[in-house]
């Protein structure tokens, strides 16, 4: 009996060589013709010829050579273009709202009640910071986030894709990081989420590597606000909207060469490989229900965003009220750090306060701008904050000029902060979302310091050439 | 086929010292090349093949007979059942390592021998056994070659090299020699894997100036130095012959359409699996509706949807164009 058993497995061996060499790949391929076939058979598809037609010219028009790209950008800067203008006047009236009548109330109130440093570290530091936050951010993204979410729905976003694959293949990288992008756009830590949509190891890697440098919402109120305050100044008050949308505009396409720029870098030292396959759906065209999609990114995007910065803002309030009002010698402990940071930001183009505001806003970047604008109030303005504090916390644009003229601004300070702003780490909940979805401390640590070190490099060199040229 | 007792294996490996671990099974595995191919090791053959140098070769092969792996006779070293049974084992590993690299990560082809080879001798049989269960005990490895089974069993060699096949016969690709990797690249770059259906075309030129090939309704001019790295053989009864009208999906104009043939052998694992989920099985009908600029992916309607792929991608599926 033995015997017999491992004659059939010897031959069973033997057979199993002579087996046609593709025949799984055959077997599956018939079982996936078959249920093709059951399906044509019992699936009735009603005919959608009229729409078809109008799907297809507008799938030429959007994916042409000549007009595609124009669209694009066409489609990107007027979300941009929107977004600054349509935020301006709501976020004055927030402004003066939280800061001009409330703000003021509050203030002597607090200080007649409670001791100097409860006061001041509840009113003058938290509820400022958070008070900030809530005036610069929440008029952008009430506009930004619908109206992405809008394109999403439309289905053009997939089209984007498909445009851009050409060049994300060129540099190693796949076509679905346009999605990752466009996502991060919105917030990084759901750009680097989102690029679980892309199979391969490597491409995935590229993808959440590169992903900073799609500005966020919490960024784009720091880019939007200095190209209003620092450039669109610059033009006829006519153009102001026009020059400061270009400007942001001319930063965002910076981040996207710089994402291919270091995706080509990855893709042939680090996580060197093979391009891999791209296979996407580009689904029909879908007219988008508003009203669902203004209540979706309201609820789930903005309020989520907002709730975060908010979160942040309040210890980052607290804290950079301790730091200006703890003295350390004859100096607050801010004056101290923003001295100690002062070269570097000289070299950078930058100053002290905002690198020590980079620091301060590691959890959230939304708190860069507020971080700025109290930290200058509070040391580089003396006197400031006694008098009319509310006038100068007001979110008008030619407030904020004369403010952080005074304390020393030029337009270089402007535009190396936009680059700084562009280039810099990502913020504590993104790395946090990296570590998780690499599992890997490495490539956390090169997210982090990838675009530190190009930010450093881009801003010294501008602020070289811009002091040699002017 | 070799049954050989595992415990004796095992000692005979644990006579040879850690330090010479390496090298001893290089040569062993070099030895069983020479065995398949039906050449005699001699010792320049075994030195070549191994990688090492003559003296070196020479050390190793005492150290090997030492251990019992191998025993020499008037024709030159030949592997005792032990040493066999060891080859054996290591020539899996290498082969179910690349397998899983061509199926599982986006390594380029030129660079799966070296990994496999570094991976070689640190599995341990164990992980050997797991990478087979996972990959569903794979017969062929992506060059064409048999993967042995556990128990050490592989069929003889079959084919004979393509440049010595008739003009205008058709054949089936069998095997695709790794080394040098510079080359096997090569070929690869031009889309050509074991299993792949082709006709050899007449060329005018002389014998040295390699051969044209219509692979799978593409064709493709291969340099003698390329060709040379090439085996073929005899079409087995049920693998069908590529109907002359036969075409890449990515070589049919823009707007029109096609019937879904089959998916070529090159297009493996998930990549595979994905293009039969998006509906490219055969008898699907597949129409080019866009094209993308700057002559990125191209998107085709098929079953109802409009799916985009990118050219290498479109070339893996063959079509029959339909008017």
């Amino acid at each position: 009996m033995k015997e017999s058993a491992d004659e059939i497995l010897r031959e069973a061996h033997a057979l199993q060589w002579q087996l046609p060499r593709n025949f799984n790949d055959r077997l599956t391929e018939a079982i996936y013709a078959e249920s093709a076939r059951i399906a044509e058979r019992t699936v009735a598809r009603q005919g959608e010829s009229r729409r078809l037609l109008w799907q297809q010219r507008a799938d030429r028009l959007i994916t042409s050579p000549w007009t595609g790209f124009p669209i694009m950008a066409l489609v990107f800067a007027a979300v941009l273009w929107l977004t600054i203008i349509g935020a301006n006047v709501p976020s004055g009236l927030l402004a003066d709202l939280l800061m001009g009548e409330i703000y003021p109330w509050l203030h002597d109130h607090a200080h007649a009640a409670l001791p100097f440093w409860i006061a001041g570290l509840l009113v003058d530091g938290m509820y400022l910071a958070t008070a900030w936050v809530v005036s610069v951010m929440l008029p952008p993204m009430m506009i930004f986030f619908p109206a992405f979410t809008l394109l999403e729905d439309l289905g053009y976003l997939p089209r984007v894709a498909f445009n851009l694959d050409r060049l994300f293949h060129r540099v190693g990288a796949h076509g679905k990081q346009a999605l990752t992008m466009a996502m991060g756009y919105g917030c990084n830590a759901a750009g680097v989420i989102a690029a679980r949509v892309i199979d391969s190891p490597r491409e995935r890697l590229i993808a959440i590597v590169t992903n900073n440098f799609a500005l966020c919402n919490g960024r784009w109120p720091t880019q939007i606000l200095i190209a209003t305050v620092f450039l669109g100044a610059l033009a006829p008050a006519g153009l102001a909207g026009f020059v400061a949308t270009g400007a942001v505009f001319a930063v965002a396409v910076l981040g996207f060469a710089l994402t291919l720029l270091c995706s080509w870098v990855l893709s042939r030292t680090l996580l060197r490989g093979e391009a891999s396959t791209f296979s996407l759906e580009l689904p029909p065209y879908r007219p988008p229900n508003i009203w669902r999609t203004l209540y979706t990114s309201l609820i789930d995007r903005t309020l989520f965003v907002l709730w975060r910065a908010v979160v942040f803002a309040l210890p980052a309030g607290a804290m950079i009220w301790t730091i200006s009002n703890v003295h350390a010698g004859d100096q607050t402990l801010a004056h101290w750090a923003v001295q100690g940071l002062g070269p570097l930001g000289f070299f950078m183009g930058l100053n002290g306060i905002i690198l020590l505001a980079y620091v301060i806003a590691i959890p959230a970047n939304e708190i860069v701008i507020p971080s700025v604008l109290m930290l200058t109030v509070l040391i580089a303005v003396p006197g400031a904050n006694e008098h009319g504090a509310g006038v100068l916390f007001d979110a008008d644009a030619a407030a904020v000029h004369t403010l952080l003229t005074t304390a020393g601004w030029t337009t270089l300070t402007g535009v190396c902060l936009m680059l700084f702003s562009l280039c810099h780490n990502p913020c504590s909940t993104t790395l946090y979302t990296i570590y998780k979805e690499t599992r890997s401390l490495k490539w956390t640590a090169v997210s982090a310091f990838m675009p530190t070190a190009i930010g450093f490099v881009l801003c010294a060199l501008v602020a070289a050439v811009w002091r040699w040229v002017v | 086929m070799s049954y050989a007792p595992k415990n004796a294996e095992t000692t005979a490996a644990h006579r040879v010292r850690p330090g010479d671990k390496r090298a001893v099974e290089d040569l062993l595995r070099a030895m069983l090349e020479c065995e398949y191919r039906r050449h005699a090791a001699t010792d320049a053959h075994v030195s070549a093949l191994g990688g090492l140098g003559h003296e070196e070769t020479l050390r190793t092969l005492g150290k090997a007979r030492e251990a019992g792996l191998v025993r020499q006779d008037v024709q030159g070293w030949i592997l005792t059942d032990t040493g066999r049974a060891l080859a054996v084992r290591i020539m899996r590993a290498h082969r179910l390592t690349e397998t899983d690299l061509a199926r599982n990560s986006s390594v380029p082809a030129a660079e799966w021998h070296g990994r496999a080879h570094e991976a070689e001798h640190t599995l341990t049989a164990d992980e050997v056994d797991a990478l087979a269960d996972t990959l569903g005990h794979p017969r062929f490895d992506p060059h064409g070659d048999p993967i042995p089974t556990r128990e050490g069993g592989f069929p003889e060699p079959e084919g004979q090299p393509l440049l010595s096949w008739a003009e205008g016969r058709e054949g089936v690709i069998s095997h695709i020699e790794d080394e040098p990797p510079r080359l096997f690249a090569r070929v690869a770059e031009q889309g050509i894997f074991a299993g792949m259906r082709f006709t050899r075309l007449p060329t005018g030129g002389g014998a040295g100036e390699g051969c044209a090939l219509s692979i799978e309704g593409e064709t493709v001019r291969l340099p003698a130095e390329l060709a040379g790295l090439i085996r073929v053989r005899m079409p087995l009864t049920d693998e069908g012959l590529v109907p002359p009208e036969a075409r890449r999906l990515s070589a049919v104009p823009h707007g029109r359409a096609a019937e879904v043939l089959t998916l070529l052998p090159g297009c493996i694992g998930a990549e595979r699996s994905r293009l039969l989920d998006l509906g490219f099985v055969p008898g699907s009908r597949v129409e080019r509706v866009l094209e993308s600029p700057l002559h990125g992916p191209v998107a085709y309607r098929v079953r109802g949807t409009l799916i985009a792929l990118r050219g290498t991608q479109a070339a893996q599926v063959l079509v029959r164009p339909l008017l």
